[in-house]
């Protein structure tokens, strides 16, 4: 007995589907994570790799002048495999957004490293949430593309900001699915929805990264379930008991997420719906 | 923060003359003030701070200081320098 092998599927192209297209570039894999909070950076170069993204974070802040110990972050980051994406973390008005913002390019252009003209643009309104600002990050947003950055954009998850925020030139929005750090998942996917709606009615390709909030591998199934193009992560991989097998996960969960994307899940119904057959059933039933 | 530089005064006879003595300057490094010896240059404080240029920009005055002039700018009076580089981040 043989069994039909006519593949009904064209897996080429759901692998071909792992690229982000995102400011002009492509990115091998659709997860950004951040280096930041890891025990070791030893640990951090380990789980960089093992969640197999492509782009990274980095944050901006003062040397530490005759005090240093001798190690740089970038001793652990293979600037010929990762695309550094600076942040402006840390800043809550639009000038000081736009001053770190240009730092971090200068650092990028003395490495030649292609992020040179990225900004992961954050400006904060409170230290306590890590909210955004709305008024200053659409400030800076607008100042920054003036200035020739591509600007991916931190924001909360109101779908109003996040079209604010494309047509003042974002490459990318950035809706937060909860507070940074705070591994609450995706606490309004409505609004996610509503996002990804709206930036892509007429613009399909525009890319939406879910950053922030994240907090397991089943958050960024989530997000890209939902349909997002990206997810950003940090806390979630560096905060876990093992960062390496969670990043491990991440990837995993990232392309189960798109796949599951693609490939259109069933609606949800009120009733159950029987999976094996009701004709031939030789038994009987109590009513 | 602006400072005069501190001049030593010697007097010879009845007549007052200003002479340089080692000229010190007051610049703010990376948020702490400091004296520092009229002109030293960008490159040399870097250096003598263990910074590695090649992973560093520097801000003077709240602007980027081009890569070019960090062995030409002699550090003024009341400078502002703050010298960045890059540290994990989410």
């Amino acid at each position: 007995m043989s069994v039909p092998q006519e593949s009904q599927t064209d897996s080429a192209a759901i692998h071909d589907d792992s690229m982000l297209r995102v400011a002009g570039k492509t990115l091998a894999s659709r997860v950004i994570v951040g280096t930041g909070k890891y025990d070791t950076l030893g640990l951090m170069r380990d789980s960089l790799a093992a969640s197999e993204s492509s782009c990274v974070t980095v944050a901006v802040r003062r040397e530490k002048l005759y005090d240093r110990e001798g190690k740089n972050l970038l001793d652990y980051i293979d600037l010929d495999r990762y695309i550094l994406l600076p942040n402006t973390a840390g800043c809550y008005n639009a000038i000081d957004a736009v001053r770190i913002a240009r730092l971090g390019r200068e650092i990028l252009r003395a490495l030649e490293n292609p992020g040179a003209d990225w900004v992961k643009l954050e400006v904060l309104g409170d230290t306590k949430t890590l909210l955004p600002d709305p008024v200053a990050t659409l400030e800076a947003c607008k100042r920054l593309v003036d200035d020739g950055f591509q600007v991916l954009c931190y924001t909360s998850d109101c779908p109003i900001m996040a079209v604010r925020l494309k047509d003042a030139g974002a490459a990318s929005v950035m809706p937060a699915g909860s507070p940074i750090g705070s591994g609450q998942g995706i606490l309004n996917p409505n609004n996610l929805k509503i996002i990804l709606e709206y930036l892509k009615s007429g613009d399909p390709d525009y890319p939406v990264i879910v950053d922030a909030g994240v907090g397991t591998a089943s958050d960024v199934a989530q997000a890209f379930e939902l349909g997002a193009d990206g997810v950003l992560l940090n806390t979630a991989i560096a905060h876990a008991r093992n960062p390496v097998l969670m990043a491990q996960a991440v990837k995993h969960a990232a392309l189960a997420g798109r796949q599951a994307y693609l490939a259109g899940r069933i609606p949800k119904r009120l009733y159950a719906t029987a999976s094996s057959p009701e004709e031939g059933l030789i038994t009987s039933r109590p009513w | 923060m602006k400072r005069i530089a501190r001049r030593h005064l010697v007097y010879l006879g009845h007549r007052p003359f200003l002479i340089s003595v080692g000229v010190m300057l007051t610049i703010a490094f990376n948020g702490k003030e400091e004296q520092v010896d009229e002109s030293v240059t960008v490159l040399q404080l870097l250096e003598r701070s263990g910074v590695e240029p090649r992973f560093c920009a520097v801000e003077l005055n709240l602007e980027i200081l081009p890569r070019a002039h960090y062995a030409t700018y002699r550090m003024r009076d009341g400078d502002r320098i703050e010298v960045v580089t890059l540290v994990g981040g989410g």
